[in-house]
């Protein structure tokens, strides 16, 4: 997780890799947080975050200012990704924190959706370790499922992204998800 | 086998099996027993559904929901030292706890911010921590101390600070009821606080009322200094994608640009603007404070009554709060102490820094957003009109209520808007079309009230006048004139009436315009207004038209002595109509004055650090041409470099007045003999001008015939030739009627007639002169130049009658025009004078040329070189009429105008020694 060295994000297809991966990892990150910060002081308590839409306002706005530094908009993607699933880990980290506090000052959730939510938590913690170790077997697969968990890319953008067969995205991602499910289930 | 083959292998090559197939190829390929119940493990869950991933991360997001760490947080909780007593507030992404602690044996009480989110990672943690660590060197009465931060074991991030007890400087103000200066010196106090912040290089970047609490003892406070970026601890980038509140955030906040302290300096105009009219400004509306007071306000809200408050803040302070909430940081005050300094020369009554933005710096910023556009030269002239209209929006607003001026201002950009539309170029309107269709609009709109159709007719008019379009100019402020007449609209009827004379000036109807002035400038003078000044402008123009130059920079002088009284002595307004009386006396010709006259008023535009602007550029223009008339060559020079330096600065290369600055410069220093230079200056003139203009423009002549003259002063006559030719070709290829024109015919014709091709030369200028008079008409001093240089080819075939007639006629032309004494007089008396001499008319000659001698001395003190050779004429003159003596003393006269011996032709001195009979001059 992010307390661990980070792993580099797999280079995507793409010789270019003149700026240190961690540089640019820590811009995305920093950006899709202070974007996620901002939209959720904008909106009610409770509500949620948009994350395709987040992650496509990111890419928008920096292909824009031309600060896109990545040689490539795979590298963006894959990077953004990325910090959506640190952003969901560290969200769920709260969740978690919550219930170890064991007092809840207001009711902000029914008691199913309590349940629910810690529940989510606890799940989206264990993926994030499942993922870890997926990365470890099959790195393409780990990208695929990340990009399409994480970014909301669709099998074809994924393809595209990756310039990889159609086919191969769906191969990927089937491996994946069973992959993850055991893991988990385990 | 089974060793080569990995999980992933295993499971698509067992899972494209029919499912009973699938026992028997494991048994064969994977005999691990642990891989192979994973493998069986995941044919399962793939056969199974797929709820772990359906609705991808959102839906995980969602189902976990916003987790607040504060929630678990009730009173009485500790964090860090401090005990949780309850909550205050919450904001963004933190919540704000009153705490309290025993310290040092006292109990202390603080405000506590808790982010809302944790801080788990550890290089998060070790930001945080430098973060506040800079924040709690910032010690200042005016902002609350960050006592203690830190981040708990379980992630929770706080901070400490002051616990302030007080009011939001706004909610003060309209309980304390303060009057305007009062207000102002709290504002001061918050300045100074921001102000020692920048300098410790913290920027607020949340600056709002709630941020900004006045205690009891009226000292103001400061929250939340630098908060925003602490919170947003993950932020290395330093740009503006944190924590902000929009309604007083900077443009470069809402576009993630870079932070600075401008920032805040955004967000002090902000607050001040509300101070003053209780209501929040809304930035990028162009409002000003003054504006926005409806006059509806509770008491106390205001710092006086609505009307005593709006003219309070007109002017100075409604300057101080734009040029604070400009939307280009850089425009902004340099800092809070920049802001301070601005307020407190208001309060001493002194001259503020703040001023609307220069109408130049808008055109240029207008041309600057639309670069790629400019090369193109319709997309040009559109860009040069929506400038001028902002600049017109621009004059208006410092005289009119602003609000009226945004409708103005509205209703062009709507019509401005269509030019600016991705159309292909050919399909762009012109912008006469432009106004054509404003004008419809204009006709057609019952939103305007009639104040405002008028103030647009003569907007448009104004429009129309710069396009040179006169007949459309005069049409609309004819209609606003009526329009002002039928609401009993005195004043913006007359100040119709006025435009209506300017746009009769410009058609060439001076004495109509003159009458039009002179039947109004009573009325005006009553009441000195900008009427006046434009009035007064329009006369002197029609003056100077009609031969009355003297009459002309009377009334210019008037104009002058009027704008120091409306706008102040010093102010730019004031000096740029000042700069009118040296472009006057230039103009007249009376160059000595026109030096004195412009001279200390642009070193004054320099030091008030005043735009370069089109005023300026004239009136340097003026400078640079008088300078270089009364012969100051290295003078006039340095002017030229200066005027060409400005073009650079003001416009982007290539750039058609950049290339004419050169040209200018070039013809300059071809007389200093600068030729390399020159000829370097007009070939990068004359790319320019190909580039922007195309080949077949009369600029690209112009410059073609100076190219010519700099090689015919190099006596490479057939280069010079060459290039007079290509000027001539475009004049004919393109039917082109200008000046240029026949000027390449005339310096053709004096390139043949300096290689003794008489016969050509004659024919060249004839073709000039026929050219100028059509031009022209008869009586144009160009006339002149063209019969004088006719007069020397008659000399130089020995056609005395021919060139006494040709040097005559033009001495006619001139005296007719006023111009007998000029500089230029004297040169062409001297010719006639020459001319009757060789025609043996020598006491005729003898009479012309003490004419020309005592002409030259008074306009031409300097000009001994050629005072010498007139006074060797006379003495030849006086040699043959058998008066020795008379010839001798003229002789040695020449010798005592002390002319340095290296700018007299070596034939002017064999003349001298032989004439005084003296051998040891100029030896």
């Amino acid at each position: 997780m992010r307390g661990k060295p980070m792993k580099p994000v797999p280079a995507v297809n793409d010789g270019t890799a003149a700026q240190s991966t961690g540089t640019l990892f820590a811009e995305v990150y920093a950006r899709l947080k202070a974007m996620a910060a901002s939209q959720l002081a904008r909106t009610p308590r409770g509500s949620t975050l948009e994350t395709t839409a987040l992650v496509h306002e990111l890419y928008l706005r920096m292909s824009e200012n031309r600060e896109l530094l990545f040689g490539h908009h795979a590298r963006f993607f894959a990077y953004a990704a990325r910090a959506m699933r640190h952003l969901l880990a560290d969200r769920a980290r709260d969740r978690m924190r919550l219930r170890a506090g064991g007092e809840w000052q207001r009711i902000t959730l029914t008691g199913s959706d309590q349940q629910l939510a810690i529940d989510s938590a606890e799940q989206a913690i264990a993926l994030d370790t499942a993922l870890q170790r997926l990365e470890a077997t099959d790195a393409r697969a780990a990208q695929v499922l990340e990009l399409h968990y994480f970014a909301g890319l669709t099998a074809e953008q994924i393809a595209e992204t990756l310039g990889i067969a159609r086919s191969t995205v769906d191969r990927d991602c089937r491996f994946a998800r069973v992959f993850l499910k055991t893991e988990i289930d385990e | 086998m089974q060793t080569a083959q990995s999980l992933r292998e295993l499971f698509e090559a067992a899972v494209a099996m029919p499912a009973p197939a699938r026992a028997a190829f494991l048994d064969e390929h994977c005999r691990d027993a642990a891989l192979r119940a994973r493998v069986e493990r995941m044919l399962v869950a793939d056969a199974g559904g797929d709820a772990l991933f359906t609705g991808g991360a959102r839906a995980a997001v969602a189902a976990i929901g916003d987790a607040d760490i504060v929630d678990a947080l009730p009173p009485g909780t500790r964090i860090g030292t401090f005990e949780l007593v309850e909550l205050l507030g919450e904001g963004g992404s933190s919540t704000v706890f009153h705490a309290r602690r025993e310290f040092e044996g006292v109990q202390q009480q603080v405000a506590l911010k808790v982010l809302r989110r944790g801080l788990y990672a550890p290089e998060a943690q070790r930001q945080f921590r430098r973060e506040r660590q800079a924040l709690a060197q910032l010690r200042h009465p005016g902002i609350a101390r960050l006592i203690e931060g830190g981040v708990t074991v379980d992630g929770v991030a706080y901070i400490a600070l002051d616990l302030v007890d007080g009011k939001p400087i706004v909610e003060y103000a309209r309980e304390q009821r303060l009057d305007l200066r009062r207000r102002l010196a709290l504002f001061l106090q918050v300045c100074q606080a921001v102000e020692a912040a920048h300098r410790a290089l913290i920027v607020h970047r949340d600056l709002k009322p709630s941020n900004v609490l006045v205690t009891d003892e009226g000292q103001v406070k400061l929250l939340d200094f630098g908060i925003a970026k602490l919170l947003d601890s993950d932020d290395e980038t330093h740009t503006g994608m944190s924590a902000f509140t929009p309604a007083y955030a900077a443009p470069e906040q809402h576009a993630s640009g870079l932070i600075t302290t401008a920032t805040d300096v955004f967000a002090l105009g902000i607050l001040l603007g509300e101070l003053v009219t209780g209501q929040r400004m809304s930035a990028g509306s162009g409002r000003t404070p003054s504006s926005q007071i409806t006059g509806d306000e509770a008491p106390g809200v205001l710092p006086a009554p609505p009307p005593l408050t709006r003219r309070a803040l007109r002017g100075d302070l409604d300057n101080i709060v734009l040029k604070a909430i400009d939307a280009e940081p850089e425009r902004r005050y340099a800092s809070a102490g920049a802001l301070a300094d601005d307020i407190e020369r208001m309060l001493d009554g002194r001259p503020v820094a703040a001023h609307p933005p220069s109408r130049l710096y808008r055109a240029r910023k207008f041309v600057q957003r639309h670069r790629g556009g400019v090369v193109s030269s319709a997309l040009f002239l559109v860009a040069i009109l929506v400038a001028l209209a902002l600049a017109l929006w621009q004059a208006d607003i410092a005289r009119r209520e602003a609000s009226r001026a945004n409708l103005v201002r509205d209703f062009l950009v709507r019509v401005f808007d269509a030019a600016r539309a991705e159309l292909p170029r050919d399909e762009r309107p012109t912008p006469e079309a432009l106004v054509e269709q404003a004008q419809q609009r204009l006709a057609g709109n019952s939103t305007l009230d009639a104040t405002t159709r008028g103030d647009l007719l003569r907007t448009l008019g104004e429009v129309s006048l710069s396009l040179s379009n006169f007949s459309q100019a005069d049409e609309l402020f004819t209609q606003a004139q009526s329009l002002a007449a039928a609401q009993g609209d005195a004043a913006s009827q007359s100040s119709a009436r006025v435009l209506h004379a300017d746009a009769l000036q410009h058609r060439g109807r001076n004495s109509e315009a003159k009458q039009e002035i002179e039947a109004m400038l009573a009325a005006l003078r009553a009441a000195p207004s900008p009427v006046l000044l434009r009035a007064l402008s329009v006369l002197a123009a029609s003056e100077l038209a009609t031969g009355a130059p003297d009459s002309a920079i009377t009334h210019q002088r008037e104009a002058a002595a009027a704008a120091e009284s409306i706008y102040g002595p010093g102010n730019i307004e004031a000096i740029a109509v000042a700069f009118e009386i040296g472009n006057a006396l230039s103009s007249a010709q009376r160059y000595p004055e026109a030096r004195a006259s412009l001279e200390p008023l642009i070193d004054r535009w320099r030091e008030i650090h005043a735009p370069e602007d089109q005023r300026y550029v004239a009136a340097l223009t003026s400078l640079a041409t008088s300078t270089d008339a009364v012969g100051d060559k290295p003078g006039s020079e340095a002017l030229y470099r200066e005027l060409l330096a400005s073009a650079q600065r003001i416009y982007k290369a290539p750039h058609d007045l950049i290339a004419k600055a050169m040209r200018n410069l070039a013809l300059i220093i071809i007389r200093s003999e600068k030729f390399e230079e020159a000829e370097s200056l007009l070939n990068q003139a004359l790319a320019m001008q190909r580039q922007i203009l195309g080949d077949d423009h009369q600029e690209v002549a112009a410059t073609y015939a100076a190219i010519g003259a700099l090689w015919v002063e190099q006596r490479h006559f057939a280069q010079g030739d060459a290039a007079f030719r290509s000027a001539i070709a475009i004049c004919e290829r393109t039917g082109l009627r200008e000046e240029v024109c026949p000027r390449a015919h005339n310096n053709l014709g004096m390139s043949f007639y300096r290689q003794d091709r008489l016969d050509e030369a004659k024919a060249e200028m004839t073709l000039a002169l026929t050219g100028r008079r059509a031009l022209f008409g008869d009586d144009h001093p160009t006339v002149a130049y063209s019969l004088s240089t006719l007069a020397n080819v008659a000399v130089k075939q020995n056609d005395s009658a021919e060139a006494i007639k040709l040097s005559g006629e033009a001495l006619a032309v001139l005296e007719r025009g006023g111009r007998g004494a000029s500089h230029d007089g004297a040169l062409i008396r001297n010719n006639y004078a020459s001319a009757l001499w060789h025609g043996n008319r020598a006491e005729d000659a003898l009479r012309e040329i003490d004419r020309t001698v005592s002409d030259w001395r008074r306009v031409e003190p300097g000009g001994k070189a050629r005072l010498v050779s007139m006074l060797v004429l006379k003495a030849q003159i006086q040699r043959d009429l058998k008066r020795p003596d008379d010839a001798r003393a003229t002789a040695l006269e020449a010798v005592a105008v002390g002319a340095p011996a290296s700018e007299l032709p070596p034939q002017t001195k064999d003349l001298l020694r032989a004439l005084s009979g003296r051998s040891d001059v100029f030896p």
